[in-house]
């Protein structure tokens, strides 16, 4: 609009201004012409009288009296029959010779006033409504000066002005009505792009952001679409990630919620059944396993909680860790709980460093021995071994038990995810120990790798970059 | 006697059900995942149904929609509390809604006023060798009717169907007499008392220390 706008006032403006200088130029010019004309005029009828003077003194009957002057006045007119000339003779108090049905339209002493000799000046005057140019001239006799006045009447320039101007308005206006028209076109077509970009800013602000806008030219405008593309394309993805976090985090919370109800719910339902009923040796004891089975879960949930916890907000402590003393003391903590199941821990260092926070990295191994143990049944073996590579050294921790699903082993690092709840619960597990152990291995930059096989057992696999050992 | 069938994967939740419901004087039968409930589902029929909602492989969702059109009525018994979640069971056809943890008195009321929407009360109930019959209000025993009036008979009913589980005076109070409990145990020990008299209870209805009383 505001396009419009300035381009029609320029235009206007334009048009205003060229037609106004236009036509005072030809106006100036008609008036000119009759200047010229009443001039020459007053020069010819000037002429005219002289010559009739000269002819009445060549016949000694000229005296300069008034009658003659009339008879001279009406001579020259009468020559001049078939023109509109209006003159008058006068000398400087009064006029001598006038035409009865067109008298002077004005005081002709003003223009015959300072007039000097020789020379002719004219002036401009409006009567009633018309408009007169009258000229001057002056011719001497005996000493006298006598002058010639005559007027023209140049209504008619006024008039044709006046036509002229108001032709051109109405030309101006059908014309600035066309030009407006044809502009709002132009600047529609020229605009379309903008007001599509803006449809579809609209769309994402109301939450589509999959939308884009379409390029169509190579112009500022098209160059304009390209970056708002990026932009929304920047948005979209942002608000996808935080929209994926946030689903993240409703999910643990859920999660959590309900590991955190199931057992209290067995706690307090058989607390609450040991105290107000009276239950049979048999009864009761059941109760009280169940009352501590479950607590024991809560426990260690909530321990593993804690722990993520405190790694979110703790940096590690990073030192030299000599491989065979710390995968030894692993054994130490893990092997008897394997043993209690009839499961043998088995331990094969290698001979090499690495770096890392020995506290957490212990937890680590803990919890992948642990749920090795987990599968596992009575009579078989789990494997913690390490091994060197180019620049690394890679920990395992194999064993021969159930295996994990295909399907699920993206999964087995989610906070409270278990792949056999009943076989985990039943074994007091919370789903968290792998979660913990993913983690603390994140903050090391190193990755877990899983192998499995449903019935055969699982590798899990871990490479730290080799330190240096010292001298 | 009512049979109650109980779906949930928690193994200690499912005895904490089944013991104290059969003690109530139900007959409960329980699954531990969707399936075993379809099979069992297949061949029995039965008065009332309490389902956890988070099961393997089938949810309580669908086994409730499995369940409802053989006109079984659903408690969903559930560790998922939000507003929405509550909202979604119920309008999926389930008579009632219980988050875990629950206090078991609550969860059996519930089941009561179920069943009795349902009309599957038990009008006739026994305890030992007298059988009361909760419509005609008249209790029968081997010796003879027994005559009983309006709140000792209530009063009998309340303790049969609260077998071995210790009652609250105030509760008792609130539930037989219908108003709140001003502190004055006077009316309910005297009833007691009656009770005890006119049905050979003294031995089986015990008072219960800071409590109140319980018919074992």
């Amino acid at each position: 609009m505001k396009v419009l706008f300035w381009n029609m006032l320029l235009i206007a403006a334009a048009f205003g201004i060229s037609g106004y200088l236009l036509m005072n130029r030809s106006f100036q010019i008609s008036m000119d012409l009759e200047v010229q004309h009443v001039m020459s005029e007053n020069q010819l009828i000037i002429a005219g009288v002289e010559t009739e003077m000269v002819n009445r003194i060549l016949q000694n009957s000229f005296f300069g009296k008034e009658e003659e002057w009339q008879t001279i006045g009406n001579e020259v007119l009468e020559s001049l029959k078939g023109t509109d000339i209006c003159f008058q003779i006068r000398n400087e108090e009064q006029a001598l010779f006038e035409e009865q049905e067109r008298p002077m339209d004005t005081d002709t002493n003003l223009l015959t006033g300072d007039l000097e000799e020789g020379r002719k000046q004219y002036i401009f005057y409006t009567d009633a409504d018309r408009y007169y140019v009258a000229a001057a001239g002056s011719f001497s006799f005996s000493d006298h000066t006598y002058y010639v006045v005559n007027q023209r009447d140049i209504s008619s320039v006024y008039i044709e002005q006046e036509l002229q101007a108001q032709y051109y308005r109405y030309l101006t206006g059908a014309l600035l009505i066309l030009c407006a028209v044809v502009l709002s076109v132009i600047t529609g077509v020229l605009t379309a792009p903008i007001r599509r970009l803006k449809k579809t800013t609209g769309r994402i602000a109301e939450g589509n952001y999959r939308t884009r806008a379409r390029i169509h030219s190579k112009d500022e405008i098209g160059s304009l679409a390209k970056d708002f593309n990026v932009m929304a394309e920047a948005v979209e993805n942002n608000i996808n990630e935080l929209e994926e976090e946030n689903r993240r985090k409703e999910e643990f919370v859920a999660n959590f919620t309900h590991e955190l109800k199931t057992p209290l719910t067995s706690v307090i339902g058989y607390a609450e059944m040991l105290s107000a009923q009276d239950l049979t040796m048999e009864e009761r004891q059941k109760a009280a396993e169940y009352i501590f089975h479950e607590g024991v879960r809560l426990e260690n949930m909530s321990m593993k909680l804690f722990e993520m916890f405190l790694l979110n907000q703790e940096d590690l402590v990073m030192h030299r860790i000599y491989v065979p003393d710390f995968m030894e003391s692993i054994g130490d903590s893990a092997g008897p709980l394997a043993e209690a199941d009839g499961i043998k821990l088995i331990v094969q260092p290698v001979n090499a460093c690495i770096c890392g926070d020995g506290t957490l990295l212990k937890t680590v191994f803990i919890n992948m021995i642990d749920n090795a143990r987990k599968a596992s049944v009575d009579g078989q073996s789990i494997l913690f071994r390490s091994y060197v590579t180019e620049d690394g050294v890679v920990f395992e921790v194999k064993d021969h038990g159930c295996g994990i699903p295909a399907e699920d082993l993206h999964k087995i690092t989610e906070a409270f995810y278990m792949v056999d709840k009943s076989r985990s619960r039943q074994k007091g597990g919370a789903g968290l120990g792998l979660s913990l152990a993913a983690k603390i291995l994140e903050k090391h930059g190193a990755a877990l790798e899983v192998e499995s096989a449903v019935g055969e057992g699982t590798i899990m696999r871990v490479e730290f970059d080799r330190e240096q050992e010292e001298e | 006697m009512l049979e109650i069938l109980i779906v949930e994967d928690e193994a200690p939740i499912r005895d904490l059900l089944s013991m104290n419901l059969t003690r109530a004087g139900y007959h409960c039968t329980a699954a531990a995942d969707g399936r075993q409930a379809a099979i069992l589902l297949e061949t029995h029929t039965y008065d009332l149904a309490l389902l956890d909602i988070m099961l393997p492989e089938v949810n309580g969702y669908e086994l409730l929609d499995y369940i409802r059109p053989m006109g079984i009525p659903v408690i969903f018994l559930t560790a998922k509390t939000a507003v929405d979640d509550r909202v979604k069971g119920l309008l999926a056809g389930a008579e009632d809604y219980i988050t875990k943890p629950f206090a078991m008195a609550e969860l059996q009321a519930r089941m009561e006023v179920v069943l009795r929407r349902f009309h599957k009360v038990d009008s006739r109930l026994t305890y030992d060798n007298m059988e009361i019959d909760v419509e005609s209000r008249k209790v029968m025993t081997p010796e003879g009717p027994v005559s009983l009036t309006p709140k000792e008979f209530d009063l009998l009913v309340l303790l049969v169907r609260n077998r071995g589980v210790a009652l609250f005076r105030s509760r008792i109070f609130q539930i037989v007499w219908e108003s709140d409990f001003e502190g004055d145990t006077r009316t309910l020990d005297l009833h007691i008392q009656r009770l005890r008299k006119k049905l050979h209870l003294e031995d089986r209805l015990k008072t219960v220390y800071r409590v109140g009383y319980r018919l074992d």
